[in-house]
């Protein structure tokens, strides 16, 4: 018993602590707090509209439907507006409070504190304005979580020049597999969801969404001639995002499981033309398994050497 | 392994657990408004860990939009459609936003809240019309048979400004 129970931890310290290279977390922190930056820029113009207190949805009925203990701009501005600030000038200072940390976050500047706030503000923003959010805003509001939690500003920041930061640590690998399994369950749960739905095995799934006027970003009327591809592209979606463990943590099965994602994301980005989310997926899923070449050659080491 | 090694495990797990739970629409084995369950929902509201991750799935619906008919002083109508910008994160955004017309109970609220908003965008407007249109995309055969995409209108309200404000 006593034997099973060490080599189960064993295997365990192997798989979490086994020391790595931080580079990983640094690629996540600014990949994540780029596509922010650029998010907030694109919408700088029609912030009031989307998040705005007399936007196309008020706060009165968004702000009455989410959760009492989320976050949301009215508590901003109510607390705001003894210094006579309206609520629309609020929502500008916090869309500008964000700006900054995002900033600061990329350059590795008091890397927590500009992750805290940034986390935070973008926490408020996707409350106050949920009926707007989609797929990247779940993704982001993931990332800047774990860039508040996760040590993301120990490799080329700005906090690392002052204070020095060890090349490898046991806590960069603990950070790395929770991404890694979380994205697992992302990959798994949207395969199975998929699965559930007849469009998906039919293959009508993907000629309605290349058909529609929002994503479609070229004529793929063609398709409708082409039933065995849409059908093709609909199974070789839903087995890569089920079996993505597999292909994920497979070293062999790696090396066609990262490019396959990698295409996956880049054509959502091309045909139906939601580039910041696939940036943002592309850069979880480089985050997470892209073989840094530090991480494997630490592992490696560790693993000649026996250290459990 | 060092203690402090298991208790960080143990913290990375549960924050997992959570996550596969809510992808899994587990969320609902706690009995709503226990202290159990808020806790899980604030827990993973505010780390993202209870997402449900249905993209496209399981079925993929007909494509909404909206059109606002708006009326001026002189009766000269327009219509308007905001997601027709260059700007396709912003045109995301507002076919998200119009999606919840498809929820019975908050369709006249969403309509009511839109008009505001135009009324305020548009000041020479007196009279404005929502009116919410699906785009019905046929099947691949059907499409190969000469049946093509159509609009049909789904549900309208008008508001006039209220000139007493």
């Amino acid at each position: 018993m006593n034997s099973i129970n060490t080599r189960i931890s064993a295997g365990l310290h192997h798989f979490f602590f086994t020391p790595s290279s931080g580079r990983p977390l640094a690629f996540l922190r600014i990949g994540a707090a780029l596509l922010a930056l650029l998010q907030i820029v694109l919408l700088n113009s029609s912030l009031l509209m989307l998040y705005g207190r007399h936007g196309l949805v008020q706060w009165l009925l968004s702000e009455g439907i989410i959760s009492d203990y989320a976050l949301r701009l009215g508590w901003i501005a109510g607390w705001l507006a003894r210094w006579n600030i309206s609520p629309d000038q609020a929502v500008m200072i916090v869309a500008g409070i964000y700006t900054v940390a995002l900033i600061a976050l990329i350059f590795g500047l008091f890397t927590r504190g500009a992750a805290l706030l940034s986390w935070l503000i973008h926490f408020m923003l996707t409350s106050s304005g949920f009926m707007s959010s989609y797929g990247v805003e779940t993704f982001t509001h993931i990332a800047l979580f774990y860039c508040v939690v996760m040590p993301v500003g120990h490799h080329f920041s700005l906090d690392a020049r002052r204070h020095g930061r060890p090349l490898f640590s046991e806590w960069y690998t603990l950070s790395v597999r929770v991404l890694q399994l979380h994205l697992c369950i992302v990959y798994m749960a949207t395969g199975l969801e998929k699965a559930a739905g007849t469009q998906w095995w039919t293959g009508e799934a993907i000629w309605r969404a290349l058909m529609q006027m929002q994503f479609g970003q070229f004529d793929m009327s063609w398709l409708a001639h082409y039933t065995w591809l849409a059908r093709l592209i609909c199974w070789g979606t839903m087995l890569l995002e089920i079996s993505y463990p597999l292909f994920m943590f497979h070293p062999r099965l790696r090396r066609f499981g990262y490019p396959a994602i990698i295409m996956l994301h880049l054509g959502i980005g091309l045909f139906m033309g939601l580039g910041l989310f696939a940036a943002m997926m592309i850069t979880l899923n480089t985050a997470a398994f892209w073989p840094f070449k530090e991480r494997e050659t630490a592992i490696a080491k560790s693993h000649l050497a026996g250290i459990h | 392994m060092k203690r402090k090694q298991w208790c960080w495990l143990a913290i990375a797990l549960l924050h997992l657990l959570v996550a596969a739970l809510s992808a899994a629409h587990l969320q609902v084995i706690f009995p709503r408004r226990t202290l159990l369950a808020q806790a899980w929902q604030g827990y993973g509201a505010y780390t993202g860990a209870s997402n449900i991750f249905s993209f496209f799935a399981p079925e993929i619906g007909d494509e909404i939009a909206v059109i606002y008919t708006v009326v001026d002083r002189n009766g000269k109508q327009m219509a308007v459609r905001l997601e027709n910008n260059a700007n396709h994160e912003r045109n995301t955004r507002l076919i998200n936003i119009y999606g919840f017309f498809s929820v019975d109970e908050a369709r006249e609220l969403m309509a009511q809240s839109c008009a505001s908003y135009m009324f305020s965008q548009i000041p020479q407007a007196v009279l404005i019309r929502v009116v919410v249109v699906y785009r019905a995309i046929p099947p691949m055969q059907d499409y190969r048979n000469g049946q093509r995409p159509r609009w049909y209108s789904s549900f309208s309200r008008a508001y006039r400004r209220n000139t007493d404000s």
